[in-house]
């Protein structure tokens, strides 16, 4: 029995049949949740064309001339795109750079996310601490503070190498030789694993208990849960960090231009994309030239996110599906 | 019913408020004078001590022009030109700020600089110096002072090491090496006898040595590439003698200021640096820094010194205030008592009335920086005229090469060929 059979009718209201009644209330209330949905959109949409759309626009259409940021500019077609891969060795060197930081440090950020998350989610008492330590280096990794700590801390005199020294181990300048300066900006990027953490940690509460207690019932071990239960039910989290984070370490900036001092030494070993962008827009006072590359740098990031979505056919598990 | 026209009301106000936060950002940023003051956006870049200079002497000019405010805009080194550029594209620049003699052009060409002529006295000046602010006979800006490119050399670590202070007139290059390989050793690792610089006015002065000019008159690369190699193999050299620290410590080194540099810190008996720098290290390192001349092979054709006017005082061409930014320059160049308290951290002043004036007055590393110059007055080369569009890249890439050679990556053939095609690509665009 429901409420509406016991509740008396109001007096002169229409007779309408229960299920088309039902049926309209439902879409009132989903144009009302839509509209209430793009309210809460409406900043972002505000600050997309007062802020962003303009801009976007304007460097595609620079990217296609010579502005020099100060004084005129004329249209040169494609110059801009053909020179980048044609007579532009520090493009070549910048885009190796980027996939070399990209490709390693983001695996390692979410293998380091996801661990830590399992771990927390084990109960441990005080987990909003943990969670709020474990988080800052995602608010703070970005910021130039962190980057000039990172230049201390792996310099020649640097923390790293008094630690090597208790071992006897004569450290180097970490930062300041070619072969290992990416890798301390690697290092920097994996450290602010905060933010996919905190993703996974959220998403591992919505695994269902019962499935493991199931699953140990029929007598599978912690290792095979992990990869029969933990995984697949993650991915579709594991695939959005992975999603957000490869745009993230594409698009890095700061820490590398802080820690290199701004021009990418030693020799162009820490010239990440961004930063050959930002070296030709204000340096060599060729903005349309950077405009191009820019442009070249969302295709990349496009082309790869559209491949992931590809693949994601095959190892994305949606249980709702 | 009632919840739709809920859901309007929010929809108006939210549109109202982006609306007006929209309109407060489009407002944001507008003049605040009103009260019949010129305010004048003043921007440089430089180390503490210029700051707290420049900021006296902007104080004195508002005291002496009260219906003139001056904002000081300062950052360091490494992002003044970024910020600059960005003020200019943007229509937003200072209406005075200083550049050097490696942008000054860029921004000339381009039309973002004021022509002075007028707004700025300009009878008191160095001629010779004037020519380097002009670009086809329009002063687009005003030398503030001269440097000379040196060797500071810190005589506690001289005294230290047990090393006499080197003859600069008879010293070679090899000699400099050889005294600093000794420092290093006989410190024992706790001092270095110098630290690389890959400045490009030391190649300058090393070309001219050789007979040869860095910028070649059509505005490419005048070097030959084997002076370069040289160069570049002598820098090999000061790393394998243990004159200078190791290749990564090099590169740390030379990715900070002078405040950080050996020679300031007392943990090296060499650098090179310009002669205005000599404040900065005598304060940095508390000892005695003497002004030495730059070492010269038996063979040279010259000493390679050039007295480089390496920092103007500009006016943007998109200034509307450009009389009261004349103003403020003029002071800045003409005015005996700012004089006093710039002394030569903007290089020598070459306002020779200016400069009777105040010379008695200078600090004691002034003093010596006017008796060094004085002593080589005889040796010097031509000032530098303009550079070239692209000059502003040199340094960086001079380094970038640098690094390549000192870690192995290139041999200094390698890297001077592939210097010069680098260059000469972005030269004189």
């Amino acid at each position: 029995m429901t409420d509406t059979q016991v509740r008396p009718r109001p007096p002169g209201a229409t007779t309408r049949p229960p299920v088309a009644d039902h049926k309209g209330a439902l879409r009132k209330r989903r144009r009302k949740e839509s509209l209430t949905a793009y309210l809460f959109l409406l900043p972002w949409f505000v600050g997309l064309i007062a802020i962003t759309a303009g801009p976007l626009l304007t460097s595609l259409y620079l990217s296609f001339t010579d502005y020099s940021l100060i004084g005129d500019s004329n249209w040169v077609g494609f110059d801009n795109y053909i020179r980048m891969f044609q007579d532009d060795p520090r493009f070549i060197k910048a885009l190796t750079n980027t996939a070399i930081y990209v490709f390693v440090s983001v695996p390692l950020q979410l293998a380091f996310a996801l661990a830590l998350a399992m771990v927390l989610d084990r109960g441990v008492s005080g987990l909003p601490i943990y969670r709020s330590v474990y988080y800052l280096p995602s608010l703070l990794g970005s910021s130039v503070a962190i980057a000039i700590l990172w230049r201390q801390i792996f310099g020649a005199d640097g923390l790293v190498n008094e630690f090597l020294g208790i071992f006897g181990i004569e450290g180097m300048g970490w930062v300041s030789h070619p072969d290992t300066a990416l890798g301390t900006l690697i290092i920097l990027n994996v450290w602010t694993f905060g933010s996919p953490m905190v993703i996974f940690l959220a998403g591992l509460r919505q695994i269902p208990t019962s499935y493991y207690e199931a699953a140990s019932l029929d007598g599978a071990g912690k290792t095979r849960q992990f990869f029969s239960i933990t995984l697949p039910l993650l991915s579709p989290i594991i695939f959005f960090n992975l999603i957000l984070q490869l745009i993230n370490a594409f698009q890095s900036f700061t820490q590398a231009f802080v820690i290199s001092g701004g021009n990418g030494s030693p020799a162009d070993s820490t010239l990440l994309y961004t930063m050959h962008v930002y070296q030709k827009g204000f340096n060599s006072f060729e903005m349309g030239y950077a405009s191009a590359m820019a442009w070249v740098l969302v295709l990349i990031i496009a082309a790869l996110t559209g491949v992931n979505f590809l693949m994601s056919k095959y190892w994305v598990f949606y249980s709702d599906k | 019913m009632n919840g739709r026209k809920n859901g309007a009301t929010k929809l108006c106000s939210a549109l109202l408020l982006a609306g007006a936060l929209t309109f407060t950002a489009a407002c944001g940023g507008g003049d605040s004078g009103g009260d019949g003051t010129t305010t004048l956006r003043v921007a440089w870049w430089g180390n503490d001590t210029r700051q707290a200079i420049t900021e006296e002497v902007l104080n004195l000019f508002m005291e002496k022009n009260e219906d003139i405010k001056v904002e000081m805009e300062y950052s360091d080194w490494d992002n003044y030109y970024d910020r600059l550029t960005t003020q200019m594209a943007s229509g937003d620049a200072p209406d005075v700020f200083a550049t050097e003699i490696r942008r000054m052009g860029e921004f000339g060409t381009r039309n973002a600089l004021a022509d002075l002529d007028g707004l700025v006295d300009m009878s008191g000046l160095d001629e010779q110096l004037l020519l380097s602010g002009q670009l086809e006979g329009t002063q687009y800006a005003i030398p503030t002072g001269v440097n000379a490119f040196i060797i500071a050399a810190n005589k506690t670590v001289l005294d230290e090491a047990g090393i006499a202070l080197p003859d600069d007139t008879t010293w070679t290059w090899d000699d400099y090496k050889e005294f600093s390989a000794e420092v290093t050793a006989a410190t024992d690792g706790g001092s270095y006898g110098t630290q690389l610089s890959f400045n490009d006015a030391y190649l300058n002065i090393y070309a001219q040595q050789h007979g040869e000019k860095f910028y070649s008159d059509d505005g490419k690369i005048g070097m030959s590439e084997e002076v370069i190699a040289d160069w570049y193999s002598f820098q090999q050299e000061l790393i394998d003698s243990g004159a200078s620290p190791d290749a990564s410590r090099s590169a740390e080194l030379g990715s900070t200021g002078v405040e950080a540099s050996l020679v300031a810190t007392n943990k090296g008996a060499f650098g090179m640096w310009w002669s205005n720098q000599l404040n900065a290290i005598t304060t940095g390192s508390g000892s005695e820094i003497v002004l030495l001349r730059m070492p010269k092979d038996a063979d040279a054709v010259s000493g390679g010194h050039f007295l480089q006017p390496n920092m103007f005082w500009s006016v943007a061409a998109s200034s509307g205030k450009k009389d009261a930014a004349g103003q403020l320059v003029d002071f800045l160049v003409n005015d005996a008592e700012a004089a006093a308290i710039i002394g030569s951290d903007r290089g020598l002043p070459r306002n020779e009335a200016v400069l009777e004036q105040i010379r008695a007055d200078l600090p004691e590393t002034d003093q010596a920086s006017l008796e060094f110059i004085g002593a080589l007055a005889d040796e010097l080369n031509d000032p530098p005229k303009a550079n070239p569009n692209g000059a502003g890249e040199m340094p960086a890439m001079l380094e970038r090469y640098g690094q390549e050679v000192v870690f192995g990556r290139m041999s200094p053939q390698e890297a001077a060929s592939g210097f010069i095609n680098e260059a000469n690509s972005v030269l004189s665009k």
